[in-house]
C-alpha cells in the first residue's frame, strides 16, 4: 500500500501522451525504460501528483471527476491508482522530512 | 518534462463521457506491424520468458521450429523421433481457418489468454478427431480484410465437426461446456467493429477428397 503520509510527485523525465481516440494515455518511464498504457482513472491520479498529499489528492480527484465517480468510489480509485503508479515507478512520495521514497516503498 | 496539456485532454474526454473505472496500468508490449508487412520473428528469440519459450517450442511440431537443426536430410533423424508421426503433411480431412482482428487495447489480453488457452485446449479437448492447431499472427498477406490473426482447427471428418459444434455451442438445455466457455472468451477478444478484419476458410486436401 502507498504511504499514508507525504506528498506525491511524478518521477522525473516522465512522458505522458494522450491517445484520446482510444480513451487512454501512454506513459514513458525513462528509468528504467518502459512504456505503459493507463486508463482514465490511473491517468487522472498521475496528472494530479504534483506535490499534493493524500487528502489534497482526493479533493482534487473529486473536483475533476465531478459526478463521473461516486463519492464512495473516489477514495478507492485514488488509493489503487497511487499503488499502481508507485509500483511502476511513475510517482514517488516525499516524506515529512522531505526524503523521497519510490517504488520500493522504503 | 511534464505535458501540461494532457490534463486538459483528459478533462475534455471526461466531459465527452469518459467513464472512470478501476485504475489500470498495463505495460505496453510493442507489436511491430504495418499493413500486410509484419516483421517475422523467431518465437525462440521473442520477448517471452525462458520458461514461456520452452513451452512454446513444445507446442510446435517437431521439425517445424526455426531453432531445430533438422533440415530434413538427416539420416539419423529416425533415431530421434518416429518419422511417420512427425512428417505427416496434411492437417486432417478438414481444416478450418478463422481470421480475426484484435483491438490494440486487447492485444495484451490476447497474449495472456493464448498462453494458457493453447495448453488447456490441447489438454481438455478429448473429442476424437478434433485438433486445435494454434493461433497465428499474420505477418504477410495479400488479403487486407481477412484479419491479422488466424486460428486453425483440423477435423478427421464431418462427424468430428458436429462434435466440435455441439461442444463449443451446445444447446441451451445442455448449458455451456468448459471448451465452449473458453472458445467464447477467445471470440470475445476479436474485434467485431464494422470494417474490422474477419474471415473463415474451410479446406480439404486437394488430392483424394475432391472429385
Amino acid at each position: 500500500m502507498s504511504s499514508r503520509t507525504g506528498c506525491f510527485s511524478r518521477s522525473p523525465g516522465l512522458r505522458i501522451r494522450p491517445v484520446a481516440e482510444l480513451q487512454t494515455c501512454l506513459v514513458y518511464r525513462p528509468h528504467p525504460p518502459k512504456l505503459f498504457r493507463l486508463n482514465g482513472s490511473a491517468w487522472l491520479v498521475l496528472e494530479l501528483c504534483e506535490g499534493l498529499d493524500r487528502a489534497q489528492l482526493m479533493a482534487a480527484y473529486r473536483g475533476v471527476a465531478g459526478n463521473h465517480v461516486s463519492a464512495a468510489d473516489v477514495a478507492g480509485q485514488v488509493e489503487q491508482g497511487l499503488d499502481l503508479l508507485m509500483r511502476e515507478g511513475m510517482i514517488a512520495v516525499s516524506g515529512p522530512d522531505g526524503s523521497a521514497r519510490g517504488r520500493s516503498g522504503t | 518534462m511534464i505535458d501540461i496539456k494532457s490534463l486538459e485532454v483528459l478533462k475534455t474526454m471526461l466531459s465527452e463521457g469518459l467513464v472512470l473505472d478501476v485504475p489500470r496500468v498495463d505495460a505496453v508490449v510493442p507489436v511491430i506491424r504495418s499493413g500486410d508487412q509484419m516483421l517475422f520473428r523467431n518465437p525462440g528469440k521473442s520477448w517471452l520468458s525462458q520458461d514461456q519459450k520452452e513451452r512454446l517450442k513444445g507446442r510446435l511440431d517437431a521439425g517445424s521450429n526455426a531453432d531445430d537443426d533438422d533440415d530434413g536430410d538427416d539420416e539419423d533423424d529416425t533415431a530421434k523421433r518416429p518419422r511417420n508421426v512427425t512428417r505427416r503433411a496434411l492437417l486432417g480431412q478438414v481444416a478450418v481457418e478463422f481470421g480475426f482482428d484484435v483491438m490494440d487495447e486487447n492485444q495484451a489480453d490476447l497474449a495472456y489468454f493464448l498462453d494458457w488457452y493453447e495448453d488447456y485446449t490441447v489438454a481438455a479437448l478429448r473429442a476424437p478427431g478434433i485438433r486445435y492447431r494454434g493461433t497465428y499472427a499474420v505477418y504477410a498477406s495479400s488479403e487486407k480484410t481477412a484479419g491479422k490473426y488466424r486460428t486453425v482447427w483440423s477435423f478427421r471428418g464431418p462427424q468430428a465437426i458436429d462434435r466440435m459444434t455441439s461442444a463449443a455451442e451446445p444447446t441451451p438445455a445442455m448449458g455451456i461446456t468448459d471448451l465452449g466457455a473458453i472458445t467464447k472468451r477467445l471470440r470475445a477478444l476479436a474485434d467485431t467493429r464494422p470494417g474490422s478484419g474477419r474471415s473463415q476458410s474451410w479446406y480439404q486436401p486437394a488430392w483424394g477428397f475432391r472429385s
